[in-house]
């Protein structure tokens, strides 16, 4: 796989370029580590896939992610924000989407705190999927013999549209919030209506 | 000497036996290829041996791990040989997960007149046989056959990058992204952690480890070196668990050249002791260093194998380049240091004289007989005829692997799904 994507191709040897010359502006700098942070987390999306993940190439760029987020003016070091810091609408997204996959690199590794769905806009959910991938985050976690972590595994799974009653009941509601046929809720109501009914 | 775009022939790994006679490489699909130096005849004293092919057989396949959902490949990270001790040639051969024994043998003779089976093999009526007779040993087509005598499973969790047989020939280790395990030869069943650095909270992971090696003659001493540029001496007989290293190698990073990808071009790809054990050779993304065991604070030689790639870091981190192992290997004197690049492009540094050589691995240019040219890649400003410029190189031609003969200049060069032997001009 050489070259990568045409357009941002030529913006880096553009960058590059610049670098060779030494004639970094701070709009020029800040643009290039923007496009260094689009890499760094288009790899972290695309290393998910059927096989385990490299460790050593999930660690350097988690590493470099880290530098770039230190480096980036406006966001805090690599202690997770607790809610996106309004930087200006496209650092805004950037830095929404950094933390949501390190929080959910967190939340995959602690057993007793439930994975939230980020608070985002929703043309960012268009491009990051909310769910913590569960192949890619297994390969980082310390259950990985299987010995108590089977059911974080199935958290995020929401069944409810194929089952008729759930067969695990989830400890918390399914992250596709809108109330549909087969969901949960619409199990308890349909529940709950043949209680009055049968009353 | 292989023709075909399939991905499953691109070779993973190539390694000598300790003689030279033997060259086995490794591919993508699992399989393991032997080829054997034929003898210099007496006629023919001029024209030296050739490797022809000894012995193929699939050492592994690929797997699923049904309790992770995840595909193990097949691939052969690494193979190494065992010191010959009987007519048998021994060799270790690791995917991800699992390390293999194989027992490489030649078959030449086969016994003939069984009493109670027929030639075919099926057994006969008591009632026919009226005589006994002995069996003898009759010569056959010569049969070499590869069979697994060991099967080395389940000690890890992560990703074997490397093995490594102890000089006692009786154990060996095998590292993988954050452990490395010592085994014993006739034990499958257990294995011995002696590295770990996994961390107690997965979280604050930031290093693995990314290559080990034996000493070649010290058997309680091995080395490992870390995705952060750093390589640790251990010694097994300090502790039981060598989490605590007996020297510590890293070279201050020079402030001048900082950059974003200072980690990832630091993260030592291969790490080989030199045949006299006094020395330790380690890749990284740009260089070859080569370090004195008594010395830690920095490499006491350092060669530059493709530096103008500095300014393309960005690029290779885009297209993934930048993560790419390259390994490198000495010479029998070590005398001389070997290493890979791209357009399948390999580089020799002799330690001697400091001079140093870039050749090419390709069809074109590699008729049987012909004598390599030295290749040049320019970088800037005008370029002459026989010059490549760095715009021009081609990235997905790398030669990651190669090998060289134990006491002879033969090389072997795997140039993505090729293998090329070059031996030194004869007179």
């Amino acid at each position: 796989m050489v070259g990568g994507l045409k357009r941002k191709h030529s913006d880096l040897e553009e960058e590059e370029e610049e670098e060779e010359r030494w004639e970094w502006s701070p709009a020029g700098l800040r643009s290039y580590q923007q496009a260094l942070l689009r890499i760094s987390l288009d790899k972290v999306q695309r290393s998910l896939g059927p096989r385990a993940p490299s460790l050593r190439r999930h660690v350097l760029i988690h590493n470099t992610l880290q530098q770039l987020q230190a480096a980036l003016p406006l966001a805090p070091a690599p202690a997770l924000p607790p809610e996106p810091l309004f930087l200006g609408e496209e650092d805004f997204s950037l830095s929404a989407t950094i933390g949501s996959i390190l929080r959910e690199l967190e939340t995959s590794m602690d057993e007793t705190e439930p994975p939230q769905n980020p608070v985002a806009p929703l043309s960012l959910q268009n491009e990051v999927p909310p769910q913590p991938d569960p192949v890619f985050l297994e390969a980082l976690s310390s259950r990985y013999l299987g010995d108590s972590g089977l059911d974080d595994f199935f958290l995020d799974i929401d069944t409810s549209v194929v089952e008729k009653e759930p067969a695990w009941a989830p400890p918390e509601p399914p992250h596709n919030l809108f109330c549909a046929p087969g969901s949960w809720e619409w199990n308890e109501l349909d529940h709950i209506m043949e209680i009055i009914l049968g009353s | 000497m292989q023709n075909s775009n399939n991905t499953a022939d691109i070779i993973s790994t190539v390694e000598f036996n300790h003689t030279g006679e033997l060259l086995a490489t490794g591919d993508k699909g699992g399989r393991v290829v032997i080829f054997q130096r034929e003898q210099e005849s007496k006629n023919q004293i001029h024209r030296r041996g050739e490797y022809n092919v000894y012995s193929t057989f699939q050492s592994h396949e690929p797997e699923f791990d049904y309790l992770k959902s995840l595909e193990i490949e097949e691939k052969i990270n690494k193979i190494r040989w065992l010191p010959q001790q009987n007519a048998a040639y021994f060799l270790l051969s690791t995917n991800d997960k699992t390390v293999k024994l194989w027992k490489v043998s030649e078959r030449d003779k086969r016994p003939e007149g069984y009493n109670l089976k027929d030639e075919e093999g099926r057994l006969r009526d008591p009632a026919t046989i009226t005589t006994l007779r002995v069996p003898v040993l009759r010569p056959m087509d010569l049969m070499v056959e590869a069979t697994p005598r060991r099967v080395f499973a389940n000690a890890h969790t992560y990703h074997i990058n490397s093995i490594s047989v102890n000089s006692d020939y009786e154990t060996y280790m095998s590292a993988d992204d954050l452990r490395i395990n010592l085994w014993n030869f006739e034990i499958t069943n257990q294995s011995f952690n002696i590295v770990d650095i996994k961390p107690a909270n997965m979280e604050e992971l930031t290093e693995v480890i990314t290559a080990a090696e034996f000493h070649p003659h010290h058997c309680n001493t091995f080395v490992y070196s870390s995705s952060k540029g750093t390589i640790r001496l251990c010694d097994m007989r300090a502790s039981a668990l060598c989490d605590r290293h007996t020297k510590f190698f890293e070279e201050p990073e020079d402030p001048s050249n900082r950059s974003f990808f200072s980690e990832i071009i630091s993260s030592i790809s291969d790490v080989k002791f030199s045949h006299s054990g006094r020395y330790i050779m380690t890749r990284d993304y740009l260089t070859v260093k080569v370090w004195d065991l008594n010395m830690e604070n920095r490499p006491i030689e350092t060669y530059q194998v493709h530096d103008y790639l500095r300014s393309k870091l960005c690029s290779l981190y885009e297209n993934d380049c930048i993560f790419d192992k390259f390994e490198c290997v000495w010479n029998g004197s070590d005398s001389v240091i070997m290493t890979g690049s791209y357009n399948n492009f390999f580089r020799m540094f002799d330690r001697n004289t400091k001079r140093d050589v870039t050749l090419e691995a390709s069809r074109e240019n590699s008729k049987p007989r012909a004598i390599l040219k030295p290749r040049k890649v320019c970088v800037g400003g005008k370029r002459r005829k026989d010059e490549i410029s760095v715009d021009s190189l081609d990235f997905s031609k790398k030669i990651l692997h190669t090998a060289w003969h134990p006491s002879e200049n033969i090389i072997a060069v795997a140039a993505t799904n090729n293998l090329y032997i070059f031996q030194d001009k004869v007179n």
